[in-house]
């Protein structure tokens, strides 16, 4: 069965306008909007004047220094190996309390800080705003903070360290939340030491005034290092003893100075970090920061708790030191300790350890009925007022007439109905009689709040099914459509049947956490699978040996740069930090690897010459303007490489970046991309120009010597080197070798037509299977995975000063994406077949000079397209292999689009279903839109178009 | 010989001994499997060392037992009718010496020739390349073992065959389905290893190593019974 091309380019023009339909009407089901209860919380808001009375319990701190560590995970405060000397002995004298925090993932710090000041649990679209700069779409100015509160009540706020929040919490203008303040960012991760100095350099003259009420300060240092060198890296005590350095200072302050003698100092981290130093994601160590809380009257609080420290983490654990609270518990503890209302979103509990600081448990009842109290508005929003009050109307009259059939709970909300009931029963009772056990009613509301917590944390609550299922239903509808525009289903081709295989195999892998998180494995398992399958099938074909042997070693050159492109990066969960090229054997060998970077940009110098600009302008010019495209590129790349990873730029890099030292970053960046830009102008407008006065060449037209497909080619390769980090770069060279190597094994006629067609003998399954594997196998060979933590923003500002979301968004992905963007592009390249020259005709055109070039190459082109026009027929023989080779395309992402979409809905209520299953959504949704829609269907289109007309 | 024929479908020795053991052959490829499995867990490359010496006599007593070996396969035109009965009888009968001999070459070939490319092969296929050498050079020593002595003993050393066996152009039979199959059954065996079970057997090289002997007798069993004779046909 043949279907026309009319039918298969509806279909297939329907299918990929129903995917981005599919990927956001799921996405708006699957990432609801989270309702925040606005304005700010006050006191008479959850005041009980029939029982407890308008008085608050006294504030203890009227001041807070509120300490931010970057990365801060537990065991580098508590563990035995810690640099923390002074801390640990406040810890062991009891004027500090630790804790292990739990960070909820995203463990990046945008999302970390919202938690840390707002108490609530930052929903999973805060992620997407975290990589937004410019802090409009995601601005706390008018949400409830302790911040907010602290500035309600007439006090003043300072800020010292990362810019972060700066963004969160407006800097300028009338309604400014710090009084003075002192931002840094964090770019670039190889600046361990002028980010702290930045902030350090404060500390002093702050500790001295007396005019704040809370200072916050924000360290990147320890988290810079962490990424660059590991929890374990030689850079680590130091920073520790460091950071340890400071509580001193402010511990010592608080005790010499009068105006300090109620300060509160909260040393916090953000979150923590794996064993290779990166966060994001919730594996070990990433969700649990350490958290401490110090003052010199904390050893004065009733039940007080004696801690060992040094000491070892839980039994079981590697990280769960001490008590694990939330870190959403800050909120309603600062709270409670400062004598403010407790923000209204909050979802913390304040923790029992400082309830004894009162010396009174009808004081801290109260606060924890305060707490309750503010939480139950919580809960009323989530389940609805009526719905609430009918439970707790219910369990009332179960308690007072003891039913005894009121003993079981239904459900989430009937338990909670349950808990406040009883709560509130006691506190009337307790209210009523002398000598009440004012701790049990703490006890009561505190149990109140863990279960709300617990209940309003957790991810089930609101999910919109029947919007998650229609996005299922029109991605189901495309991949319909998808398999309607092949050409033939039947007898299958042995293509055919890998991209089923793999099109099964991938979208039953995206049910098992632990391969969504190991997705590299597949691509590098079926890609030498799908390599030996296609030279075998090749071999099959020829009976010249010599042919064989050519392809033989195209197969095995194909798997060899495979091989090594798998270990250029070590990438996915279960061995995170392996050694690798990259970050093992480069840092030791940073000669060899500007080496192959040289080879890469010589490499690429010579394509530029021989074929970009082939017969466009004379040789001698032909390099010049070569050199003049390439050199920029490389001076940028070196240039950006010292600030990013100093390590590797040394001896005569380090030379040509002081001459450089001129020109900013983004100047240089500007200018290579300008130059990229007016070439690749340059080069359309001349093959146009040249084709033009030539027999138009359509589809089907003769073969050229180069494509204007080719010849663009190079100059997108030349902007992918820009866009990829330095040691990432020499990939590309293994790239062109196996994508010359395929062009050999894809080639299905071995016999050499007489007549050259533009259109090469390629089967478009095989194509497309080949483009497939090999952009997913380098999306991870350059360092990418599904998580978060390793989305890699360093080259997303490239030549951009100011924010502009299109731009950051188009950098950031083509650094992210670098090889597949690239093996679109080459699988293009692969569609046109290799024009012969007529013996001697190039020698002819050199001869001249480079002059009267265009008469040349038009006559050339005039030879070539006459033959065909006697012989129509022979043009229709090759299909156009594009159309066939986007249907692939399509068809697999579709299937993999809606295993995905499937897989989120059937484990939502999954433990790892914010941490595994929503990122590996995101990637998918970036995969869809971004790589197949935009890269595949839309500039691969265009460059296929382009290379037929030029 | 003419270099373009294209190979027959390897028939077994039409012996009782032949069937006997042809079918035992699998039987005892997993038994030994299966015995030394806790050891190749807890200690792969001694294990792995013991275990070759058994394969390689279990592959050789096949090769002795039921393949004919590499000039012996009666050509086409003279097996006809009650002819076959005798050739086989003929085959039966020679002197094991001359059996012996090709076996133990193909053996050494295997040794010598083999284990080297599929060491090659198996790094190229995704085998740790900075660690865990001997693991791997034993694995591709029983991979060799498992695919290339029977192929070695009846199809020789003939350039043009092997190229049409590694371009698929050579008809299945049980000997060419358990070199397929061990082939597939180790690229299979990679799947579970990423896998987070946290199992010792998830080792490197335990599951390819199972995966080649079950490919192997897979590849065997369906080779000899269900594709005999048909063509791997790639389009």
């Amino acid at each position: 069965m043949v279907r026309s091309r009319t039918t298969r380019l509806t279909a297939l023009t329907l299918a990929n306008v129903l995917l981005p339909v599919a990927v956001l009407v799921f996405a708006i089901g699957f990432f609801p909007f989270k309702p925040l209860l606005p304005g700010l919380a006050i006191f008479a808001d959850v005041q009980e004047e029939g029982t407890l009375g308008h008085g608050q319990p006294e504030a203890v701190f009227d001041r807070v220094v509120f300490m931010v560590v970057d990365a801060l995970r537990t065991d580098f405060v508590y563990g035995h190996d810690s640099g923390f000397g002074f801390t640990q002995s406040l810890v062991r004298s009891g004027a500090a309390i630790p804790f292990t925090a739990h960070a909820t993932p995203p463990t990046v710090t945008m999302p970390r800080v919202k938690a840390i000041t707002t108490g609530s649990v930052p929903s999973f679209a805060d992620l997407i705003f975290n990589l937004d700069e410019s802090g409009t779409g995601s601005t706390l100015a008018t949400q409830d903070t302790w911040l907010a509160q602290i500035k309600a009540k007439g006090g003043k706020l300072v800020f010292y360290g990362d810019d972060t929040w700066l963004r969160l919490f407006p800097s300028e203008g009338a309604d400014r939340f710090f009084e003075r303040h002192d931002g840094t960012s964090s770019f670039f991760v190889s600046d361990f030491t002028e980010v702290d100095n930045n902030v350090t350099r404060h500390v002093p003259g702050e500790l001295a005034r007396n005019d704040w009420d809370a200072m916050i300060m924000h360290y990147l240092g320890l988290d810079h290092i962490g990424h660059k060198t590991g929890p374990q890296g030689p850079n680590m005590p130091a920073k520790q003893k460091e950071m340890d350095g400071i509580v001193q200072q402010i511990y010592e302050a608080m005790e010499r100075e009068e105006h300090q003698r109620n300060t509160l100092l909260v040393l916090a981290g953000d979150h923590g970090m794996n064993a290779g130093g990166n966060h994001g994601g919730s594996g070990p160590g990433e969700t649990e920061p350490a958290l401490l809380f110090a003052s010199p009257k904390l050893k004065d609080r009733g039940k007080r708790m004696a801690y060992q420290c040094p000491t070892s983490p839980k039994e079981g654990t590697e990280f769960h030191y001490y008590n694990k609270v939330e870190q959403s518990d800050i909120v309603p503890t600062l709270a409670g300790l400062m004598g403010l209302p407790v923000s209204k979103n909050s979802l913390g509990v304040f923790i029992q350890e400082f309830a004894g600081l009162w010396h009174n448990d009808q004081k801290a009842a109260q606060l924890a009925h305060q707490n309750g109290k503010q939480m139950m508005s919580i809960v009323k929003a989530a389940y609805g007022d009526a719905s609430f009050d009918k439970h707790t109307d219910k369990w009332n009259a179960c308690y007072a007439t003891t039913d005894p059939s009121c003993d079981a709970t239904d459900g989430v909300e009937d338990e909670l109905a349950a808990m406040w009931a009883q709560a509130e029963l006691a506190l009337t009772a307790a209210s009523q009689t002398k000598d009440a056990d004012w701790y049990a009613v703490y006890q009561l509301f505190a149990g109140f709040a863990y279960a709300a917590q617990e209940a309003l944390s957790g991810a089930a609550s609101s999910y919109d099914i029947p919007k998650m299922a229609v996005g299922m239903i029109v991605s189901a509808a495309s991949l319909a459509l998808a398999a309607l525009s092949f050409s033939n289903v039947w007898p299958p081709t042995t293509a055919g049947v890998f991209l089923g295989t793999t099109s099964f195999l991938y979208g039953a892998m995206m049910f098992a956490s632990s391969y969504v998180e190991e997705e590299q494995h597949l691509w590098y398992w079926l890609t030498p699978a799908w390599t030996l399958v296609l030279t075998v099938s090749s071999l099959a074909r020829t009976n010249d040996r010599q042919q064989q042997v050519r392809l033989a070693i195209a197969g095995t050159a194909v798997l060899a740069v495979h091989r090594v492109a798998q270990r250029w990066n070590q990438t996915g969960q279960k061995y995170a930090g392996a050694p690798d090229v990259v970050h093992t054997f480069f840092p030791e060998h940073f000669v060899l690897m500007w080496l192959l970077i040289l080879m890469t940009y010589g490499y690429l110098c010579w394509a530029l010459v021989r074929r970009t600009f082939l017969h466009f302008i004379g040789p001698e010019l032909a390099v010049l303007a070569s050199v003049a495209l390439v050199v920029p590129a490389i001076v940028f790349k070196l240039n950006f490489t010292q600030a990013d990873a100093p390590e590797l730029v040394q001896g005569l890099a380090y030379k040509i970046r002081q001459w450089t030292a001129g020109f900013s970053l983004v100047t240089q960046a500007q200018l290579a991309f300008a130059l990229q830009c007016l070439a690749v102008v340059m080069v359309v407008a001349m093959a146009v120009g040249l084709s033009r006065g030539t027999v138009l060449v359509g589809p089907g037209g003769p073969a050229v010597v180069v494509t204007l497909a080719e010849r663009l080619h190079y100059l997108l390769t030349l902007f992918l080197t820009m866009q990829s980090r330095a040691p990432n770069i020499p990939l590309v060279l293994g790239m062109e070798a196996q994508r010359l190597a395929l062009e050999q094994l894809l080639s299905t006629t071995t016999a050499r037509p007489t007549e050259s067609r533009r259109n090469a003998a390629i089967s478009s399954p095989a194509l497309a299977v080949s483009t497939l594997l090999l952009s997913h196998a380098y999306f991870f060979c350059f360092g990418g995975s599904n998580s978060i933590s390793s989305v890699d923003l360093s080259n997303a500002y490239n030549g951009v000063a100011d924010y502009n979301i299109v731009a950051v968004g188009l950098l950031l992905f083509t650094s992210n994406w670098t090889g597949p963007i690239w093996w679109c592009s080459a699988a293009v390249t692969l569609t046109f077949s290799k024009a012969r020259e007529p013996e001697g005709a190039s020698k002819k055109l050199m001869a001249n000079g480079g002059r009267h070039w265009i008469q040349q190459e038009r006559k050339l082109l005039r030879e070539q397209a006459a033959p065909p026009r006697d012989n129509k027929a022979t043009g229709e023989e090759v299909a156009d292999p594009w159309l066939g080779y986007v249907a692939c395309m399509t068809f697999i992402i579709a299937t993999s689009l809606l295993a995905v979409m499937a897989a989120c809905t059937a484990l939502r209520t999954h433990l790892f279903i914010w941490t595994v299953f929503s990122p590996k959504y995101l990637y998918a949704m970036a995969w869809a839109v971004g790589w197949h829609l935009v890269v595949n269907v839309g500039l691969g289109s265009l460059l296929r178009w382009l290379g037929q007309i030029g | 010989m003419n270099p373009f024929a294209t190979p027959k479908p390897t028939d077994l020795l039409p012996t009782s001994t032949s069937l006997l053991y042809a079918n035992l052959h699998p039987i005892l490829l997993l038994s030994i499997l299966a015995f030394t499995f806790p050891a190749v867990v807890a200690d792969p490359v001694p294990a792995l060392l013991g275990l070759a010496p058994t394969t390689a006599l279990l592959q050789g007593l096949y090769c002795v037992l039921c393949l004919p070996s590499t000039g012996q396969s009666p050509p086409e035109e003279k097996r006809k009718g009650g002819e076959k009965r005798k050739a086989g009888k003929a085959a039966g009968s020679q002197d094991v010496w001359a059996k012996v001999v090709p076996t133990f070459l193909s053996l050494l070939l295997t040794l010598l020739l083999t284990t080297p490319v599929l060491t090659l092969t198996l790094l190229l296929f995704g085998a740790p390349l900075t660690t865990h050498h001997p693991q791997t050079l034993l694995l591709a020593l029983h991979l060799a073992l498992l695919t290339t002595p029977p192929l070695y003993y009846v199809h020789g050393l003939t350039s043009t065959t092997w190229l049409q066996l590694a371009s698929l152009q050579v008809p299945i039979d049980e000997v060419y389905g358990m070199t397929l199959g061990a082939c597939a059954g180790a690229w299979v065996g990679a799947v579970p290893i990423p896998l987070d079970w946290d199992r010792e057997w998830q080792k490197w090289p335990v599951t390819v190593l199972v995966g080649c002997y079950g490919g192997a007798v897979v590849g065997k069993v369906v080779g000899g019974w269900v594709f005999k004779g048909a063509r791997v046909k790639m389009a």
